[in-house]
């Protein structure tokens, strides 16, 4: 899961921009000797037909980054994003576009900058991606306008049980449910890879309009917080403790029957916490006539930067929690 | 010569001012390959020497790194950080690392969350409020790091840009460090109507420190000092920068005027284009340390452009690498006899 992991994490594929997400999980899914298909939204849909429950699983193939919005006279190119922070930018390797062009995100030498300037932010304005073009005509001929720019952040292990890596918030949980797909389970199952979660949960949407699941589990990040406090204390979710169930996200509260039935598969190792952002689950409970739906959460460090960490026994618990909860038929417990 | 390979070797090792000892090892290697009179000095600058007699030209590039060192281990075992140079702190978050301690850690800049919280989004972050994450317990952090350990970026191969320009960490210096080891290898093959030793320093980044031992060491009849300069980047104003395709030689009172005209002419000899930068007083090289030492020492200085200079992302031309290569090898080559006439002073 771990090597998946790595090639997942290290793949572009910013929201709207998964392609090389897409072709990868294609590729293993068909080494299977499952037929996944592409809807109109991008999402990729694996179906293993049971005589069980309609039970959709998710997981989101896109990451946040940025898009390429112009070109300037000296080659060097202007962006958009969705939602990143632009002090984590600065000095940074980035892959541009299809080819996975490389590139960098400079700052001004801090010999040039006055006081003024070092005690501010460098905003979006100020940064560009720089691909050693000398003009724009040369630039011109390896990137267009509307290309993804993601960080070229290389997958690797720090200590024992930490993963660090770019978007492993979404990548994690591509990895998990390909595990999960060389299982057979009762239910009629549903795994679905999901496009533009970071620009509100667009894929999950379409997706839960074909499918029309009965119960609905998304993966996601969230943010831990462990090293928050300077005493020691543990604040919010931490690394290690085990997988996240959200009792509450920004469009949906999980169902207590959910809940109780993911902690029961967990033999108790999860932590509860919020989610401050939406969830593919959350979305996709509010879709048709509604349905049961939780995101079950990896705890991030330093979620949303170009090196997020996990923890590896958190990445196996998550992969545990949900096997068993499908294997035990758990999703019978979820009943109106 | 084989830049990329050269540089590739020389900035994945580890040198922040005062721990050399990393670098040092690949510098003598690659002096050894050329001549056998290679040696060190007490502060562990590397030294070479090719040609014989008048005049000694000394030609000198530091080895050193910008880095940080460990100030302080928290309680959860996360790192607070030091800078040892001139670091911008505003280029750290989300940065890796590497922890020099009874192991080599990697590590992640972060801000610890409570802070990050606090601060709102247009707070820049000041040195004093990153951490350094080692993913480790706080008592296997303790096993491994000492404070005082020194932590560089993470030791990235070179990236490959278009047009002829890489990016990487601590192209400042190993670049023309790299330079000069191509200049070594062009002169090892010709016959030589001077000395010329070739000066590998330690702590430029602390105040060019190593500089002084070197020189009064070396005695010198003349020097130039080889290193980068500013290129055109986003923010910077254009009498501050240099055209990465160009080489950039500095003028104003720490470089001798003779030895800027022997960098000029030569250029133009051998069809170099170059721009030249007015430094009021300290051109921010090793020249600044040279030139007053041993009664004084005629200076030059070469620089060679480079975006976006102290971040991990140093980014230039290799063709450039190469003209900075050449026209130090035909600087030598030229001296002779009538190097004094050369030094005299115009007035």
């Amino acid at each position: 899961m771990l090597e998946r992991l790595k090639i997942l994490s290290e793949l572009p594929g910013i929201s709207g921009r998964e392609g090389a997400v897409r072709k990868y999980l294609m590729q293993e899914v068909k080494a299977m000797g499952l037929d996944p298909s592409v809807d109109a939204m991008g999402n990729v849909t694996v179906h293993k037909p049971g005589k069980g429950k309609r039970v959709l699983l998710c997981a989101h193939m896109d990451e946040k980054g940025l898009l390429a919005a112009g070109i300037r006279e000296d080659g060097l190119l202007c962006y958009r994003n969705n939602g990143l922070d632009p002090r984590v930018l600065v000095s940074k390797r980035v892959q541009v576009g299809p080819d996975r062009l490389a590139g960098v995100i400079g700052a001004k030498a801090n010999h040039l900058q006055s006081q003024a300037e070092r005690e501010s932010v460098l905003g979006h304005d100020q940064l560009f991606v720089d691909i050693g073009a000398k003009n724009k005509e040369s630039a011109a001929h390896h990137v267009k306008v509307g290309d993804g720019i993601a960080f070229a952040t290389k997958f690797g292990t720090l200590g024992e049980d930490t993963v660090k890596g770019k978007a492993l918030e979404g990548r994690i949980g591509c990895a998990v449910l390909l595990d999960l797909l060389t299982e057979a389970y009762d239910c009629d199952l549903f795994i679905v890879f999901t496009t533009m979660a970071h620009i509100g949960q667009r894929g999950i949407q379409a997706a839960a309009w074909n499918v029309k699941p009965e119960l609905v589990i998304s993966i996601e990040g969230v943010e831990a917080e462990e090293a928050a406090a300077a005493d020691g204390a543990a604040r919010g979710v931490s690394l290690g403790e085990g997988p996240v169930l959200c009792d509450m996200d920004r469009n949906n509260i999980a169902p207590k029957k959910l809940l109780h039935g993911l902690q029961q598969a967990a033999g108790g190792k999860v932590q509860h916490g919020a989610c401050k952002t939406g969830t593919d689950a959350g979305m996709a409970a509010l879709a048709l006539t509604g349905c049961y739906g939780v995101a079950a959460a990896l705890p991030c460090r330093r979620i949303y930067t170009p090196c997020e960490m996990a923890s590896i026994s958190d990445i196996y618990g998550m992969r545990e929690m949900l096997h068993a909860f499908l294997k035990e038929r758990r999703y019978d417990e979820v009943n109106v | 010569m084989n830049l990329v390979e050269v540089l590739n070797e020389l900035i994945t090792a580890p040198g922040v001012s005062g721990n050399e000892g990393g670098v040092a090892d690949i510098v003598e290697e690659y002096f050894r390959k050329y001549t056998d009179d290679v040696w060190r000095d007490n502060l562990g600058s590397v030294f070479c020497r090719i040609g014989s007699g008048k005049p000694t030209l000394l030609l000198m590039a530091h080895m050193d790194e910008i880095g940080m060192i460990v100030q302080y281990i928290e309680e959860n075992g996360t790192l607070r950080l030091a800078a040892v140079g001139g670091v911008d702190p505003r280029t750290l978050p989300g940065s890796e690392v590497l922890v020099h301690g009874k192991k080599v850690c990697p590590g992640v800049i972060g801000v610890q969350p409570e802070e990050q919280n606090a601060a709102n989004a247009s707070y820049a972050y000041k040195m004093g409020d990153l951490v350094c994450d080692l993913g480790m317990d706080a008592d296997q952090v303790r096993e491994v790091v000492t404070v005082g350990d020194f932590v560089t970026f993470d030791n990235v191969p070179l990236l490959a840009l278009q047009d002829g320009y890489v990016s990487g960490k601590t192209m400042d210096d190993r670049a023309m460090v790299a330079g000069l080891f191509e200049t070594l290898e062009l002169l090892s093959r010709v016959k030589l109507n001077c000395t010329v030793i070739f000066a590998v320093s330690v702590q430029e980044e602390r105040g060019c420190l190593g500089a002084g031992p070197a020189t009064r060491q070396i005695m010198p009849d003349l020097a130039i000092a080889a290193d980068v300069g500013h290129a055109p980047m986003p923010g910077a104003r254009p009498e501050d920068v240099v055209d990465g395709e160009k080489l950039d030689f500095e003028t104003g009172g720490n470089v001798h005027p003779g030895m800027f005209s022997i960098l000029t002419e030569t250029a133009e000899a051998l069809g170099i284009d170059y721009e030249v930068e007015a430094a009021m007083a300290h051109t921010g090289t090793d020249a600044w340390t040279i030139q007053n030492q041993i009664g004084g020492v005629p200076t030059g200085v070469l620089c060679l452009p480079l975006r976006y200079m102290h971040t991990s992302v140093e980014t230039l031309s290799l063709q450039t690498l190469h003209k900075a290569a050449r026209l130090l090898a035909e600087v030598a080559i030229r001296l002779d006899d009538t190097w004094e006439e050369k030094l005299c002073w115009n007035d």
